[in-house]
């Protein structure tokens, strides 16, 4: 993946300007091992990887979108498959998860905590749970694939996301 | 302050606002040292507090002791301090307590214990030995109370992955809980997801239940009825489901969940639940009015004011008193001035027009989180709050009570 495709900065600015498609579908995308978020952490915390969370919601379209046009992207699943934990975390559910503290939430109430607005939101973590990204609404694979250059690059430790975007445009 | 702002800049109603009720100083529910710990008051319905004649009671999770537990503390009414606590469960975990008052100063308390719901009876001395309600794995646990007699329990039974609703009587026998056999509020196949009912009775005996529904792909809310022991009513949709603005065929629908229910004067009910319709804000407060005891329901509206709509609300319910309909929740609108305000509890009450604006309420406002309210209303009028409240999101908290006098009670 490069940050110079065809089209991929001026898709930077739906990311920049927060811009929430209408809300939503769904369950992970087919095909991916997302987790839970408590399994995904204590992996993240054991193997020092950084984790990719997905809040999505059961019945939001857009995730759904996301689900059928960006995580199909062979491109998208090799680079995350590899680099992150992955969790998915339905921020309707009464499911419960076990934090690190030892608390025992919801997911719904994990999405509160993490000021989840519109879904699908998108989380970028260190292995402790530090978030690093937080990216709401619609992304394209082409995106996904700067996101991750930004993450596992470590760029995101000298230069803002808007720094980076405008650096490699 | 972003309110108090609002309200000098716009001439909005909001400004003859007062709220009809003089807050006490809020106290602690646990008076007493314990190490650091979690508390939650979650669960269907959101009944976490409920006044008896003279006294109420509070339920709640914590886990104090390394694991998630119920607990209940029960003071007079009048009084400004609970009783010492004591814990309901037995079990490995707890969690999803409710409670309603019966006659006499006494309360049933339901809960899920290692996967199923489980009950208790409970006054102001004594806790009897819980007892089995579900025949089998179930969750999310709600309770009806008619005149503080006939009590109704209604969980999500789980099954192969799905959850179906059923409704069991429940009896006070030799102060023992005991349970008639569940039946279920809707006819078909174990194959989808209804959870977090609500319920309350109306006149004559008619138990009004409402919940969410996955079938369609997305959250629905969904509401039947019954009159004493004859079959529930066809379920009628509750909230007003507005498909996305998509021409393509990703399917889906705009989010709503955890729906509760109080009966009011004669026949009718409210329902108030969080919904998503205006994604760009989040979940919000909306509701809807039936006034003949369940059968049907008015067009949905919002029930917080203009000055909540820019941000997300949560863990709403409503109760009934002298006032009308009341309804309490949390919400970070304050945040906007101070970063620290991470959520405060707002109430708003029933007007002629429609619902009051809306009013943080004293002692759960300010730095830190205040949130996760529940809600009583007792028979003077007298309003009963309880809520957590932690130095952040994240950290140990508190549980806190506070009661708003009447209005009339002080004038």
């Amino acid at each position: 993946m490069s940050v110079s495709n065809p089209g991929y900065a001026g898709a930077w600015f739906i990311f920049l300007a927060f811009a929430l498609a209408p809300v939503s579908f769904a369950d992970p995308p087919e095909g991916w091992a997302f987790l839970s978020y408590d399994e995904a952490s204590e992996i993240a915390l054991e193997q020092d990887k950084r984790m990719f969370v997905y809040f999505g919601r059961y019945g939001c379209p857009t995730c759904e979108r996301v689900n059928r046009e960006s995580f199909v992207d062979d491109r998208v699943d090799a680079k995350y498959k590899n680099n992150y934990v992955l969790a998915y975390v339905d921020s309707e559910s009464g499911e419960r998860l076990r934090l690190p503290t030892g608390e025992r939430v919801t997911e719904m109430e994990l999405g509160i905590r993490h000021d989840v607005v519109g879904t699908p939101t998108f989380f970028f973590m260190e292995p402790d749970g530090t978030t690093i990204l937080k990216i709401a609404g619609y992304v394209s694979a082409g995106q996904l694939l700067g996101l991750d250059l930004f993450v596992d690059g470590e760029h995101y430790k000298t230069r803002t996301l808007a720094e980076f975007v405008a650096d490699e445009s | 302050m972003i309110r108090r702002l609002g309200a000098a800049f716009l001439s909005l109603p909001i400004c003859a606002w007062s709220a009809p009720w003089s807050f006490d100083a809020p106290v602690e529910v646990v008076d007493r040292s314990l190490p650091p710990h979690f508390q939650h008051l979650e669960g269907a319905g959101r009944l976490h507090i409920a006044a008896g004649e003279r006294s109420l009671a509070v339920v709640w999770e914590d886990d104090r002791d390394g694991s998630p537990q119920v607990y209940a503390a029960v003071k007079e009414l009048a009084e400004n301090a609970f009783e010492p606590d004591v814990k309901l469960s037995t079990g490995n975990e707890a969690f999803d307590p409710a409670v309603v008052a019966l006659e006499g100063n006494r309360w049933i308390a339901a809960w899920e214990q290692n996967g199923e719901i489980w009950g208790s009876i409970l006054d102001s001395s004594q806790v009897t030995l819980p007892a089995r309600l579900s025949g089998g794995a179930a969750r999310q646990v709600t309770l009806a109370a008619d005149n503080g007699e006939n009590v109704h329990a209604v969980w999500a039974r789980v099954s192969n992955g799905a959850q179906v609703l059923e409704v069991a009587p429940l009896k006070v026998a030799a102060n023992l809980l005991q349970v008639e056999a569940p039946v279920r509020v809707t006819p078909g196949a174990d194959t989808h997801y209804q959870g977090y009912p609500a319920a309350t009775f109306v006149g004559n005996g008619r138990l009004v239940v409402a919940w969410e529904d996955r079938r369609a792909g997305h959250t629905r809310l969904f509401s039947s009825w019954r009159k004493g022991r004859q079959p529930f009513s066809p379920e009628i949709q509750l909230n007003e489901h507005r498909a996305p603005a998509t021409t393509d065929d990703f399917r889906g629908g705009t989010g709503v969940m955890r729906v509760t229910l109080a009966r009011g004067q004669e026949d009718t009910v409210q329902a108030v639940w969080l919904d998503k319709r205006n994604p760009g804000s989040g979940y919000a407060v909306w509701g809807a009015r039936s006034v003949d005891g369940g059968k049907s329901f008015s067009s949905n509206h919002k029930v917080q004011d203009e000055l909540g709509d820019a941000i997300q609300q949560w863990h709403a319910s409503v109760d009934h008193g002298r006032v009308g309909f009341v309804s309490t929740w949390d919400d970070a609108r304050e945040r906007w001035a101070d970063e620290s305000e991470t959520a405060d509890v707002w109430v708003s009450w029933q007007t002629e027009s429609g619902w009051s604006g809306d009013e943080s309420v004293p002692g759960a406002s300010g730095a830190g989180y205040q949130g996760s309210p529940a809600m009583t209303i007792d028979r003077e009028g007298d309003i009963h709050i309880v809520w957590i409240e932690r130095d952040s999101r994240t950290s140990p908290g508190r549980l806190r009570y506070v009661r708003g006098v009447a209005e009339y009670r002080y004038r």
